[in-house]
């Protein structure tokens, strides 16, 4: 439903504004996103599934592939949404604003479940989540003459998530080492090897969604503390005992962080000098939070024949050198039943994505061609962040909704550089 | 014209109509009734025992978990610091140990497969006499026997634990922990189905059959009255106060003579000893069906080309004491241990080398202080295939004949008691006078020693060490080995925990608990 206010007598003759519409909407969509036959029980052979014979021969045999859940629906999504289209000023101001609240209902998520099923997971519809949020777009044509052109825009989305339920019953829940009874379940285990074999996310209804997980820590414990807990030597990271019972464990966790960003936004910018023509991309994530895997294997001087950075080696704590920033040489985290905050960093980035130089050659004395442009593009070119991990712009588990936010042997982006011409004829 | 292009349009349309109820590409349950396919239901369920959870993963587990070795994986420069030495084999284990967790995963799968298989059966007549009644029978007795023997594996390592026994299904997926006796209820259930189902003489009717006969029920119900002759609080409440070494013994007889002994004891750790006279439940494995890497994680390293880990190296002690005892045991090196070989491995300019370990050299480094264990090693040095044609034993004959021996000197019966374990050392041609001269207290004491140096790292010491109590296992196990002068303490051996809430038993897995709702 729209209305187009410039349309309207009181606006038909503005000179200022050329287009005011204003929008309202209400949709419900489904995605179903499940296989077919998902509902039911599949009999059958399965890859890796086999035994041998006597003769060391092979017999292929049949089982029972999943837990069929023949309760699986659509999972719904009920948004509503305004918008407002404007153009000022012989439409060198333009812009879209959008405000949007998305409940969507059964999520359908591959939950993990217990393995004495037998089976390491499930699909079911399971919880309630809100989206609410605002979207901005802006463009701006601030010079438009025969030699020069230049126009910026730019947009910006902010985005709040919050679990509404999760259709599990109530358990003892810690936060800061309080207990409390929430529904809640957690994401999916990092790795299968030695290092993060725990999740880092935990799904918490009134939350926000997949927030990070496990121990605070305060600095490495020193020679002259007298506070160690048990198990503890100087050198250790000190994991605040939040509970205060003086061992570290499972209750002894709490929220680390939040993968989900304030803001993302994105900035383009394009300019035409006579011949010259240059364009530029941003884009950016702010206040989202990167549990960085990495650091368990190269930020820790394990002491073992693996690489580690230079810095958790020369700052490592020493007894004669002792440090409040890096553990002892041979502090590792295999075993550990949580991830720390010492893993958790800023992930918020803003990365010049594309710039593209061109020329265009004169072609009036070349009947061949009617344009003939030069041009450079260089992309990922510049990336301002503070984040430590090779790119913060993470693509470990990008397939996986119960991994979120998780930098676990994430390889870094290449910059491209390329030179072309375009020609028309 | 207009009417036939009408009438051709109506019979196309007719018969391309399209059918949303199509059938899957599935089959369904019927597999499990079918004379043609009920096998591969049933190689199903053993496949899951052959799976990297429930086979390799438990072996590591279980032998970790037993006292007597150490291991070399994930060693780097500091191996004795591992994470493996520092808590599952030093008795201190996590809760999220990996392998346990992996071996926990394991069982449980079996056990769901035979659940399937149990409640699919249905098209037989129990008491029925046809070829095809027989068959279906045999099956599902061999469901419930693969059930019972999981859930005694879980029940002795982790106490408590999840009881499932019915179709997998997506409304069931949480369940409560069932107190150890609970489980212990359907074991002693499920294993005297099996003991009546399974088949007893198929074996040697048809060479192609090669699942346990119901004498390995026999052996699985022995093993659970043993336990429970020492241990009250695992009895069902329906069966307190019974004779339980007399019920352990009226099981094992029923075995006593159907198998005998290879006449080679190291032949049952090579190619040659597969399916043989000894075994009574072997797990099969074919290097065309990768069911197995056992050779690839217990081969000594450089031992042969291609992967080899050599992830378990027995404690010098278990080693020293066993020499001790029988000096020169063919059972030694080259059966169960290996402490000097040729080098054999990837790089040629270390191949014909020789590796040494200890007892093959004095003790250095933890690397070199402690033999290989060598029973699921890789023989054939020419093989660098990954996976292994080689066979895993589970329950062979030897042990029955120990469990008759320890079971009849418990009843009184010490003339027996002495026949049974002499049956087993003159395989080895080892003398029984110890035995012969030894009173109940002795015989006991040196029974229980028995087990490991006719069957060490075969999966039953964790259990067989905790079998009679935590006293036990503390004064019979871990302070002889915490306290053995020989050993070095600084840096080639482990300490083993005597804190009695970690020795006896592994931490439910957390994963199991962050995802089961119904588990504090």
């Amino acid at each position: 439903m729209a209305w187009n206010v410039s349309n309207e007598s009181f606006l038909q003759n503005s000179d200022f504004i050329n287009n005011l519409k204003l929008r309202a909407g209400w949709g419900q969509i489904g995605n179903h996103g499940i296989r077919p036959y998902g509902t039911i029980s599949n009999y059958g052979i399965s890859s890796g599934v086999q035994y041998g014979t006597p003769n060391n021969g092979l017999s292929i045999p049949i089982i029972l592939n999943n837990l069929a859940n023949p309760d699986l629906t659509w999972e719904t999504t009920e948004q509503l949404n305004f918008g407002l289209d404007f153009s000022f000023l012989n439409k060198k101001i333009s812009g879209t604003i959008d405000i949007y609240d998305k409940t969507t209902k059964d999520l359908l998520q591959n939950i993990p479940i217990p393995t004495s099923t037998g089976y390491g997971n499930m699909l079911i519809n399971k919880g309630d989540i809100s989206n609410k949020g605002l979207e901005l777009g802006l463009n701006l044509d601030l010079i438009s003459t025969d030699d020069i052109e230049l126009s910026i825009g730019g947009n910006i989305a902010f985005n709040k998530t919050k679990i509404l339920s999760l259709g599990i019953p109530l358990d003892d829940f810690y936060i800061d080492g309080d207990g409390q009874q929430r529904s809640f379940f957690y994401g999916n285990t990092i790795s299968r090897g030695q290092y993060f074999r725990t999740p880092a996310n935990v799904f918490v209804q009134g939350e926000e969604s997949s927030l990070f997980y496990g121990f605070e820590t305060n600095g490495i414990y020193q020679t002259e503390d007298t506070d160690l807990l048990s198990g503890a030597v100087p050198g250790d990271v000190r994991i605040v005992d939040q509970n205060g019972d003086g061992k570290i464990d499972e209750i002894d966790r709490t929220f680390i962080g939040n993968p989900n960003p304030d803001f993302i936004y994105g900035v383009n910018l394009n300019f035409r000098y006579k011949r010259l023509n240059m364009s530029m991309l941003f884009n950016g994530v702010q206040g989202n939070d990167i549990a960085n895997g990495n650091l368990l294997t190269i930020g820790d001087p394990t002491g073992n024949q693996a690489n580690i950075t230079a810095d958790a080696y020369y700052n490592a704590w020493r007894p004669d050198a002792q440090s409040n920033t890096h553990p002892r040489i041979g502090y590792d985290t295999i075993g550990d039943i949580a991830i720390t905050d010492r893993i958790i960093e800023d992930g918020s980035f803003l990365r010049l994505n594309n710039l593209t130089i061109g020329y265009d050659i004169p072609t009036d004395k070349i009947n061949l061609f009617e344009r003939f442009n030069i041009f450079i593009t260089a992309q990922n070119l510049f990336t301002w962040t503070n984040y430590s991990g090779y790119n913060p712009e993470i693509s470990s588990f990008s397939y996986d909704g119960l991994r979120n936010g998780v930098d676990w042997n994430g390889s870094p982006d290449a910059k491209t550089f390329s030179l072309g011409v375009n020609v028309n004829f | 014209m207009k009417n036939l292009k009408l009438l051709l349009l109506l019979t196309l349309a007719i018969l391309s109509s399209c059918d949303l109820d199509e059938d899957p590409p599935y089959l369904d349950e019927t597999a499990y009734n079918n004379i043609g396919s009920i096998f591969g239901t049933l190689d199903g369920v053993y496949a899951a025992l052959t799976t990297y959870d429930s086979q390799e993963k438990r072996i590591f587990v279980l032998n970790g978990f037993s006292g007597f070795f150490n291991t070399r994986k994930q060693s780097q420069v500091s191996p004795i610091n591992n994470v493996n030495n520092a808590n599952l084999f030093s008795l201190k284990p996590l809760a999220n140990d990996g392998d346990a967790t992996a071996m926990w995963s394991g069982y449980y799968r079996a056990i769901a497969r035979a659940n399937t298989l149990i409640a699919n059966v249905q098209n037989y007549d129990p008491d029925g006499v046809t070829a095809q009644d027989l068959i279906f029978k045999d099956v599902v007795g061999q469901a419930y026997f693969v059930r019972a023997w999981s859930y005694f594996s879980l029940v002795r390592l982790f106490g408590d634990v999840p009881l499932l026994v019915d179709l997998p299904s997506y409304d069931t997926v949480m369940n409560e922990l069932i107190p150890a006796k609970g489980i212990y209820s359907q074991i002693i259930a499920d294993a005297s189905k099996a003991v009546t189902m399974m088949n007893t003489t198929s074996a040697n009717d048809n060479p192609d059959y090669y699942y346990p006969k119901g004498y390995a029920a026999n052996v699985l119900l022995a093993k659970v009255y043993m336990t429970m002759a020492t241990n009250s609080d695992i009895v069902p409440d329906d069966i307190l106060g019974s004779n339980f070494w007399q019920m352990a013994f009226d099981e094992a007889i029923q075995v006593y003579g159907e198998y005998s002994l290879l006449a080679d004891y190291a032949s049952l750790f090579t190619l040659a000893g597969e399916n043989s006279s000894e075994s009574i439940f072997e797990l099969q494995i074919s290097q065309i069906a990768t069911n197995s890497q056992m050779g690839r994680n217990y081969t000594p390293n450089s031992y042969k080309p291609g992967l080899c880990f050599g992830w378990l190296t027995v404690n010098a002690d278990i080693y020293d004491d066993h020499e001790a005892t029988y000096p020169g045991d063919s059972r030694l090196e080259g059966a169960t241990y290996m402490s000097e070989y040729p080098n054999n491995g990837n790089n040629p300019q270390n191949v014909g080398n020789m590796i040494r370990v200890y007892p093959s050299r004095s003790r250095g480094n933890f690397r070199n202080s402690h033999p290989f264990f060598f029973k699921y090693a890789n023989k054939d040095i020419t093989h660098s295939n990954q996976y292994d044609d080689k066979n895993i034993i589970v329950y062979r004959y030897a042990d029955l004949l120990l469990m008759l021996a320890e079971i009849s000197n418990e009843l009184g019966d010490s003339a027996n008691a002495l026949n049974y374990v002499t049956e087993v050392l003159d395989r080895s041609g080892l003398a029984n006078t110890d035995y012969a001269n030894a009173d109940q207290l002795t015989f006991r004491d040196k029974i229980m020693k028995e087990y490991r140096y006719e069957l060490l790292g075969e999966g039953e010491d964790a259990h067989n060490n905790r079998r009679r109590g935590y006293n036990y296992f503390l004064n019979n196990i871990i302070i002889p080995h915490n306290t053995n002068p020989n050993l070095n303490f600084t840096n080639l051996d482990l300490i083993l925990s005597e804190d009695p809430t970690q020795v006896m038993f592994l931490p439910i897995p957390v994963r199991e608990l962050n995802t089961n709702e119904l588990i504090d």
